[in-house]
């Protein structure tokens, strides 16, 4: 769900950009070229897999990915996804340019506390994967029913937030099984963020 | 007349965009009367450029569901009975209007403007350096990570008989892997070659942006009248 420029108040839409810009600058911050490079590859690697699209409740969900984004890039990813989401929103009109910074904010949010999950290490990394892959998906998609039931347009946004429990659990699955994939070819990248 | 968007410099562009949205998103809820502007400008501001009538509808089409969702939320939200829906109308009409002009003129801008050109626009509107090499790599390498993948989905199709529905999660799972996989070592030998050919932190561009009078004019122009619009009705 990436939220359309003219829904929701500029006042907010503004302190989002500046929220955002500050998050960009701050975690992207001592980058070393290789780490770029590896980033731009990821978030190319994000747009890529954002383009792939499910079926769910009769309408569309496209995947996203994003507590992968958090376990492959930790608090790094922040700015991957901020690169993704510019450019789903210049090709696709995904989202606008005014809500840029708050669709980022949300999606980013989901990133980051999935990237906090993955350090958890007492639990088993099979559920820890489908955890960051759940709040992935459900942390942008509550955190938009919030903003759309303080923005006036009340509780109804809430039922589509349950509606992506559904895309949150597929997304889980594929992050579970994208880990094991890793752990079993490349486990190094694992241990990067964790 | 057709190519004096395109004769702007690609930051006037974007700042263009920008504020006319900015103004016409600042509209208060309800209030319908400057959309009767608002569109005529927007269709104004088409006419400067090179758009194609069709894709320009297509994406404002396909914007649709989501402005319409909230349109419809605000439009519901006192229930279901026709004075709700009547008292509501005025604020879901101008939330609906306000979505497809800021879409109409993102889709304008995209369609109009190379996605180089909108990149190099964010780099001159002063984007953090670390971030512009991200936006960079990810211009760069957007097309050859979709083909891999679509390579990828061929093999993974020729070599599968039958849909494996129970085993679909891990399948799928070990593709997306495999692309991370790919794109993470394709990483390491970009850099490397990046580093051969001594590079130093900064893209190298051929042409310089330049903003200049024209630029000036087209921007005040351009938000005065939408202001103007937006104060004046």
């Amino acid at each position: 769900m990436h939220i359309a420029d003219g829904i929701i108040p500029n006042v907010w839409c503004g302190a989002a950009h500046a929220v955002s810009w500050a998050s960009v600058y701050w975690l992207g911050k001592n980058l070393e070229t290789e780490e770029v490079v590896r980033l731009g590859m990821l978030a190319s690697a994000s747009f890529v897999i954002s383009l792939i699209h499910f079926p769910l409740g009769g309408t569309s969900v496209h995947l996203g990915l994003y507590g992968l984004a958090g376990i492959l890039a930790g608090r790094r990813a922040f700015p991957v996804i901020f690169a993704a989401l510019l450019f789903q929103t210049v090709l696709f009109q995904h989202g606008g340019l005014l809500t840029l910074g708050l669709n980022a904010l949300n999606m980013g949010a989901g990133a980051l506390l999935a990237a906090a999950l993955w350090r958890i290490k007492a639990a088993p990394e099979a559920m820890r994967a489908f955890l960051c892959g759940l709040a992935g998906v459900l942390t942008p998609a509550l955190l938009i029913a919030t903003e759309f039931s303080l923005a006036g347009y009340g509780k109804g946004f809430f039922l589509m937030a349950a509606l992506y429990l559904g895309a949150g659990i597929v997304e889980g699955l594929l992050t579970m099984g994208v880990v094991a994939f890793l752990r079993g070819a490349r486990p190094a990248l694992l241990a990067r963020t964790s | 007349m057709r190519d004096l968007f395109q004769r702007l410099d690609p930051r006037a562009r974007v700042l263009l965009v920008v504020s006319a949205t900015a103004i016409m998103v600042s509209t208060p809820r309800g209030i319908l009367l400057p959309f009767a502007a608002y569109f005529p400008l927007c269709g104004l501001v088409v006419l400067t450029g090179r758009a194609a009538a069709s894709a320009l509808t297509w994406r404002c089409v396909a914007a649709s569901p989501f402005i319409v969702l909230a349109a419809g939320l605000l439009a519901f939200q006192q229930g279901w009975s026709l004075e709700g829906i009547r008292a509501a109308a005025p604020a879901a009409l101008s939330v609906a209007a306000k979505g497809y002009a800021a879409v109409f003129l993102l889709a304008f801008l995209t369609l109009s403007t190379a996605l180089s050109d909108l990149l190099a626009a964010l780099r001159g509107l002063g984007v953090p350096k670390s971030f512009n090499l991200i936006l960079g790599m990810t211009y760069r390498y957007t097309h050859l990570l979709a083909e891999e993948y679509r390579r990828m989905e061929r093999a993974r199709d020729s070599r599968t008989l039958r849909p494996l529905a129970r085993r679909r999660a891990s399948l799928y799972g070990r593709q997306l892997g495999a692309l991370i996989l790919r794109s993470w070592d394709r990483a390491e030998r970009v850099h490397a070659a990046m580093l051969a050919r001594g590079f130093h932190g900064v893209w190298p561009t051929l042409h310089r942006p330049c903003w200049g009078a024209l630029d000036t004019a087209a921007l005040l122009a351009v938000s005065t009248l939408f202001l103007a619009a937006r104060l004046l009705l």
